[in-house]
């Protein structure tokens, strides 16, 4: 739009400099008729010509206020934090909520936003907020943490609560190419002292003047001159709007001419409290990396982590003298100078009667109080953001995500996103340190979500975290390895006529010709052949030959279908390689498939978004959850016990490691070809995961599953109090004792004798010795003891 | 007018559970952490891998009533919600209950009767098959998924569908 202007305006330029010149020549020609007819009709002309020009320039002002002033970037809010007698919850976890949300830590809280610790004991005294379900007003919570959860829940009074929540932390905008971005403020929203302030150092007579202000140029100068420096502003607080609004800010007699011009159409055209509110919502106040903060909306919340009408005095001060240059006194990088500006605000406000001298006093002697970084900053989340981006963009045209102000309440949940990027990005350094890797070479991508409802709550796009770029969990596709055996095996034991976790597969060598003529013949990772192998042995070690004759005879079609009943959407070709992860997916795919995994066959397709509110705060669309079932449930049970010995016995044994022997928790490691790719992909009683790690170039790490991926899933999970697995065995689901080497059906208590599950009627029939005999003899069952 | 009954009956039932699993029933936490002994047999040392399966016994008894005040609560807000026609809060109401309670079948189970009642058969079907998954000896509610599920192929048109649904009902009984 500047750039448009800008262009625009150099014609005219040159008219400017024409007409001057026609004027000098007139005194010196002598005066004829036809000359004077020649120059009415260019003084006409010139007239016509400003007029169309006001008319250009009024017509900007109208497109600049009503149009521009509107473009509100979509919000993006985290989940709201749920808090009930037995809410899992720890006084750590409370405190980073809080914190978020920018709740002031005091002794006594007094006024919203505000809280208090004592001991297990928190005081919370929460803001209004307007949810999709309508308001929840200001709360005076007192809550009790102890054991991992909360224990009590009341009101200030005593009343017990049974539930309530926390407004949802906002963790980012969808704004604009042009990287501009807003908290709009009303007129009535702004503090008396924002706006005494601003007259006090930018434009006293505001309230007085049309827009252009002679006398307080005059004054400005004065007062400029004998402060010895910049004090005040000649320019008034229209102009400064105008500026921002349209013109660029190059400094010309031309662009002051056409500001006062401006302003004086905006000053016709709009009252006070529209023009100051705009202003409000315009004003440059510092630069966020790309971003650009414009208005004391966005201002307060950069700066301070709090909504513009909880600041105090000296807060408000320090925002006022950034109007002056918000690089130039930026608070975090030159502190002095800005502490001696915010200073001047209050000295002038209190030399104009706005505060007295005690008030001024008090602010003067606060410090700064500016939070570390900028809250967006600090609390920003590309990676799950450009997810949010990604399905939003199902349902809408960009234009309207970064016009219309909607709300965007989403599925993050921001502790635990914390918490996997602090542990992803600790895990990696500990795996390059004992594997003497060099320090950096990793990447890693992690994906978390609710296993019944497929609800994203974490997304680890890179080791950096808050750094925006190449999106892994979303964009990586790399091979699976073993992790896509979890298909074959499920495709298996959806034939329960023909296979069970008992039946026999051969672990021996196998020879293909591709139809392109490649000969292919996997391997196992031991590179031994360990013969025939009951089906959940083979997929505990990850038996590569047994699989890949499992998944031959089951015919390769099974198996891609299997793979899209479990989530996966592209196309996948039926090669065999196939069968041992010749698939590139991106973590986010993986966790969809082991989604359904874990919902006992019923896919819940994977969503960031809840809700989407409107400008106005009413509801536009809700993404209710939705699942499917796609497998039989009964042969997911049968996987899921495979898998949770996978972990107690087999391949990711080494979780033991994190989160104890005994642990249940089913899960898969992955491993591709010269370790270029390390998966691992799991499930607990109320988490589901991937974790990826590898090299951006993709060359080999030298890390398998178990080595890289795993170690990362259990640091996370362990950090997070995951809940243990404890699947409901389904309806049709019997429990039979087998003798592993043969496959026999056995009894209790008889040698080498497992207890399996079976779907109803696929357990064997051919019974062991040990079991014809009706159960081990006496004397056995007393060595047992 | 059956099923009306029906509903009817495991309200009551769901009113009737609600203490005895708070007070006589392992927690799935609990359970989860008790040796796996009881699966093993033989020669324990030779066998390593008979610990690799939990014994039914083990596996943790599902909520068949919500268990906190949290969740009734939900549920009663989600029952005004859908009597005022705020089918959309009732959904939101139960989906919240459900971030509590995941594995609840009661939740599943209500939702299927709120798509039932919008006419989205197919996520009725989808929500009541999904509460039979999770359950765990109530009868009632099992019965009360199945007579759901008939009802919602009978609308859907698929009234063959719907005369197996029946027939999973009637077993039940």
């Amino acid at each position: 739009m500047t750039r448009g202007a800008k262009s625009r305006r150099k014609p005219a330029a040159r008219k400017k400099t024409t007409r001057r010149k026609t004027s000098t020549r007139r005194r010196r020609t002598t005066p004829r008729r036809g000359l004077r007819h020649a120059l009415i009709g260019l003084a006409v002309l010139g007239l016509l010509l400003l007029g169309g020009y006001s008319l250009y320039l009024s017509h900007q002002v109208r497109v600049a206020f009503e149009g521009k002033r509107w473009a509100v970037p979509a919000r993006v809010y985290a989940r709201p934090l749920d808090l009930y007698e037995g809410a899992e919850l720890s006084p750590q976890q409370l405190r980073y909520e809080l914190q978020i949300l920018g709740y002031r830590h005091v002794r006594r809280p007094a006024g919203s936003a505000q809280w208090s610790q004592a001991g297990s004991r928190f005081v919370i005294h929460t803001r209004a907020f307007r949810f999709w379900d309508g308001e929840q007003a200001p709360l005076k919570l007192r809550l009790s943490v102890s054991g991992g959860s909360v224990t009590s829940l009341t009101d200030a009074r005593g009343r017990h609560l049974d539930i309530v929540r926390l407004e949802p932390a906002e963790i980012g905008s969808i704004y604009p190419a042009h990287r501009e971005d807003r908290v709009l403020v009303r007129r009535e929203d702004l503090p008396d002292h924002l706006v005494q302030a601003l007259l006090a150092v930018e434009d006293r007579r505001f309230f007085e003047h049309h827009g252009v202000d002679p006398r307080g140029i005059a004054r400005a100068m004065w007062a400029n001159l004998r402060a010895g420096g910049v004090v005040e502003g000649g320019s008034t607080l229209t102009q400064q709007l105008v500026k921002n609004f349209i013109l660029d800010s190059r400094r010309s007699l031309w662009r002051k001419l056409n500001e006062a011009l401006m302003a004086l159409i905006v000053e016709s055209r709009y009252g006070k409290d529209e023009i100051l509110e705009a202003y409000a919502n315009e004003i440059f106040l510092g630069q966020d990396g790309e971003r650009a903060i414009h208005g004391f909306g966005l201002a307060a919340l950069f700066y301070f982590n709090r909504p513009l009408k909880e600041l105090r005095l000296h807060e408000t001060a320090l925002l006022v003298s950034l109007v002056k240059g918000g690089s130039y006194y930026n608070p975090r990088r030159h502190p002095k100078r800005a502490l001696k500006r915010r200073n001047l605000v209050l000295q002038q406000m209190q030399k104009l009667g706005f505060i007295n001298a005690a008030s001024a006093r008090r602010a003067q002697a606060q410090p700064l109080g500016v939070t570390a970084r900028g809250r967006l900053q600090q609390h920003r989340y590309p990676g799950f953001i450009q997810l949010v981006r990604r399905q939003l963009a199902r349902d809408y045209r960009p234009e309207d995500l970064t016009s219309e102000g909607l709300q965007i309440f989403t599925t993050l949940d921001p502790w635990e996103q914390h918490v996997a990027a602090r542990n992803v990005a600790a895990g990696l350094a500990a795996i390059e340190k004992s594997r003497r890797i060099q320090r950096g070479l990793l990447q890693a991508a992690m994906v978390i979500a609710s296993p019944q409802g497929g609800e994203v709550r974490a997304l680890i796009a890179g080791r950096r975290a808050g750094v925006s770029g190449f999106n892994r969990a979303l964009d990586a596709q790399r091979p699976v390895g073993s992790l896509a055996k979890a298909a074959v095996y499920l495709a298996a034991l959806s034939q329960p006529a023909r296979y069970s976790l008992a039946t026999l597969v051969d672990d021996k060598a196998v020879r293909l010709e591709l139809p392109n003529g490649d000969r292919w013949a996997p391997q196992n990772f031991d590179h031994r052949v360990h013969g025939r192998v009951p089906l959940h042995q083979a997929l505990t070690h990850s038996y590569n030959l047994a699989t890949v004759n499992l998944g031959l005879s089951l015919g390769l079609d099974a198996v891609v279908d299997m793979l899209h009943r479990l989530g996966v959407q592209k196309p996948v070709k039926p090669y065999p390689s196939v069968l041992l992860g010749a698939v590139p997916l991106a973590p986010f795919e993986v966790t969809q498939v082991y989604q359904t995994i874990a919902a006992g066959g019923f896919r819940a397709p994977l969503h960031a978004i809840r809700e989407v509110l409107d400008a106005h705060h009413q509801p536009l669309q809700r993404y209710p959850l939705e699942v499917r079932q796609t497998v039989d449930a009964k042969a997911v049970y049968l996987l899921t016990a495979n898998l949770q010995e996978v972990v107690q016995q087999g391949t990711a044994r080494g979780l033991a490691r994190y989160l104890g022997a005994s642990f249940d928790v089913a899960g898969k490691t992955g491993t591709t070809d010269d370790l270029r790719d390390s998966w691992f992909a799991g499930f607990g009683g109320d988490r589901v995961a991937t974790v990826w790690v590898g090299r951006d170039d993709n060359k080999p790490t030298g890390l398998a599953g178990s080595s890289g991926a795993l170690p990362i899933f259990g640091r996370v999970m362990k950090a997070l109090g995951l809940k243990p697995l404890a699947p409901v065995p389904p309806a049709g689901i019997e429990y039979h004792w087998v003798e592993e080497g043969s496959g026999f059906l056995s009894a209790k208590g008889c040698k080498g004798a497992l207890r399996l599950p079976f779907v109803a009627g696929s357990e064997p029939e051919t019974r062991s010795a040990c079991a014809r005999k009706g159960g081990p003899g006496l004397l056995q069952r007393l060595f047992d003891l | 007018m059956r099923m009306r009954v029906l509903y009817l009956l495991s309200i009551l039932l769901l009113s009737a559970c609600g203490s005895p699993y708070r007070v006589g029933e392992p927690a799935p936490v609990e359970s989860h952490g008790a040796p796996v002994g009881a699966s093993r047999s033989g020669d324990v040392s030779d066998e390593p891998e008979i610990r690799a399966y939990r014994p039914p016994q083990q596996v943790a008894v599902i909520r068949t009533a919500p268990s906190s005040r949290a969740v009734r609560n939900l549920i009663a807000r989600a029952a005004a919600q859908q009597k005022a026609g705020d089918y959309g809060g009732a959904q939101a109401s139960l989906e919240r209950a459900l971030r509590i309670e995941p594995r609840n079948p009661r939740l599943w189970n209500r939702l299927a009767h709120l798509y039932l009642a919008q006419q989205a058969y197919g996520k009725a079907e989808q929500f009541a098959a999904k509460s039979n998954t999770l359950i765990r000896g109530n009868d009632a509610l099992k019965m009360d998924n199945w007579d759901l599920i008939a009802r919602a192929r009978q609308a859907g048109g698929d009234p063959s569908g719907a005369r197996r649904a029946r027939e999973q009902a009637r077993i039940l009984q």
